[in-house]
């Protein structure tokens, strides 16, 4: 058992000190989960929604599995709600006036003052399962078999979505915006 | 120049542009990119490896994702703020905040508030028109009722809030086990029916859900918070109030 599952283990129990650890020890990851999925903006919320649903959840926690892909597929998870919650909200929005669409963008431009921020901003163009897979293995350095137990999806999937980000962002680089071909769009349906 | 691809036994489509792939392509970069991370699946095959040797779109993808790579693998992680005491703080309220909600206890107010409610009902005739029986005095009656509408009041002041059932049990459980026992030992002696002690069983009632309800979590905060707390306050009844916040801050 890794360390960080002994203290998840160890944190049913409902000690502060114990449960500081924890938070401590995961935070950062969780934090930047959440800052590459949905925004900077919404991290520090979406961070805290995460913990909230960690300890409800953490008596159900099973000491065979590991404590990081755990935590880290309810961060994922509280992301999606959050993109979802953006996306009907947007829809509702659209039927009280569908001129508003035009001017709605997909999310709000992120501020790029820094490295990560102009990383973060790169990614924000990708497709959601790619950003998923690529964030979890490239910035957060899983291996395919974590993030597929993350996005519940086979670790072969995970390997197609990452080299499909790769290819993404390289046009976006290369170009400044992502091409894909008919029939590129046509596999990703049928993913 | 235009390329065509030998091992696509279709008509060669002309790629979209310098990157644009065939299903060729897209297997030989899928492989690429495992390598790149290190991971076996999907394999790098003879028939994969064949197509890189010979596809310049491939060689230029290489080069691009083995910079993509590291340009995201050398981007400075930025310092996040320790943020551990508000977070703790925020799940320890939680945690509190969605405690009584648990069902048993829900329950076990409102069935406190229906003991209540048929403890009054019951003894309404003694207390108001002394009528407890054809042998009880009225005087004998009224202050029999007096005593059962304070038991009746024990139970809604701790269903309005559970920290006072433990109070409240301190009153009930000698006066239920007193009646328990008398009933008993009348029955046997013959000075009442068991059918005529059945209104005990509101007391009996009551007293369990006390019981049930003193035992809500709420009224034990867990940790090390609680001991730091209770010196702080100069009140014994502060201490519930303000442990929650003393908890964060010792682990932050």
């Amino acid at each position: 058992m890794d360390e960080l599952t002994r203290l998840a283990v160890q944190a049913r129990r409902g000690e502060p000190s114990v449960m500081a650890s924890f938070i401590r020890a995961t935070q950062r990851e969780v934090y930047s989960l959440c800052a590459y999925l949905v925004d900077e903006d919404t991290a520090d919320d979406l961070a805290q929604e995460t913990y909230l649903r960690v300890f409800r959840a953490l008596p159900d926690f099973r000491k065979e599995s590991s404590a990081r892909t755990w935590l880290l597929s309810i961060t994922r998870r509280v992301c999606m709600d959050e993109l979802r919650r953006r996306i009907r909200r947007r829809r509702s929005e659209t039927l009280v006036s569908e001129f508003n669409t035009e001017f709605n963008t997909d999310r709000p431009v992120p501020a790029t003052d820094d490295d990560q921020g102009e990383v973060r901003e790169l990614l924000s163009q990708l497709p959601e399962d790619r950003r998923s897979a690529f964030v979890l293995t490239q910035i957060l350095g899983l291996s395919y078999a974590d993030a597929g137990d993350i996005c519940q999806c086979p670790a072969g999937t995970i390997g197609s979505r990452v080299a499909r980000a790769r290819g993404d962002l390289i046009q976006v680089l290369e170009r400044g915006a992502p091409r894909r071909t008919e029939r590129e769009v046509r596999r990703d349906a049928m993913d | 120049m235009r390329w065509t691809n030998p091992w696509n036994r279709r008509a060669p489509e002309p790629p979209t542009g310098q990157l644009a792939e065939d299903d060729d392509c897209a297997a030989a970069r899928a492989a690429l990119s495992a390598q790149l991370d290190a991971e076996s699946e999907p394999p790098l095959t003879e028939a994969i490896t064949e197509h890189l040797a010979h596809c310049p779109y491939c060689a230029v993808w290489q080069e691009s994702a083995h910079r993509l790579t590291r340009r995201i693998r050398l981007t400075s992680a930025r310092t996040l703020p320790d943020r551990t005491t508000q977070l703790l703080a925020a799940v320890l309220a939680d945690q509190s905040a969605r405690q009584p909600v648990r069902p048993v206890y829900r329950l076990a107010r409102w069935g406190l508030v229906t003991a209540a409610t048929a403890q009054l009902l019951i003894i309404f005739p003694a207390l108001i028109l002394g009528q407890a029986g054809a042998l009880v005095p009225a005087h004998a009656a009224r202050e029999l009722g007096a005593f059962n509408v304070a038991l009746a009041v024990g139970y809604l002041a701790a269903a309005l809030r559970p920290s006072r059932a433990r109070g409240a049990l301190l009153l009930a459980v000698p006066s239920t086990a007193l009646l328990v026992v008398l009933a008993i030992v009348d029955t046997a002696l013959g000075e009442t029916t068991l059918a005529a002690e059945t209104p005990h069983l509101v007391a009996v009632a009551g007293w369990a859900l006390l019981w049930v309800l003193s035992r809500s979590p709420q009224e034990e905060p867990p940790g090390p918070g609680r001991r730091g707390s209770r010196m702080s306050s100069s009140s014994g009844q502060g201490w519930f109030l303000s442990w929650r916040p003393a908890a964060g801050r010792r682990a932050g």
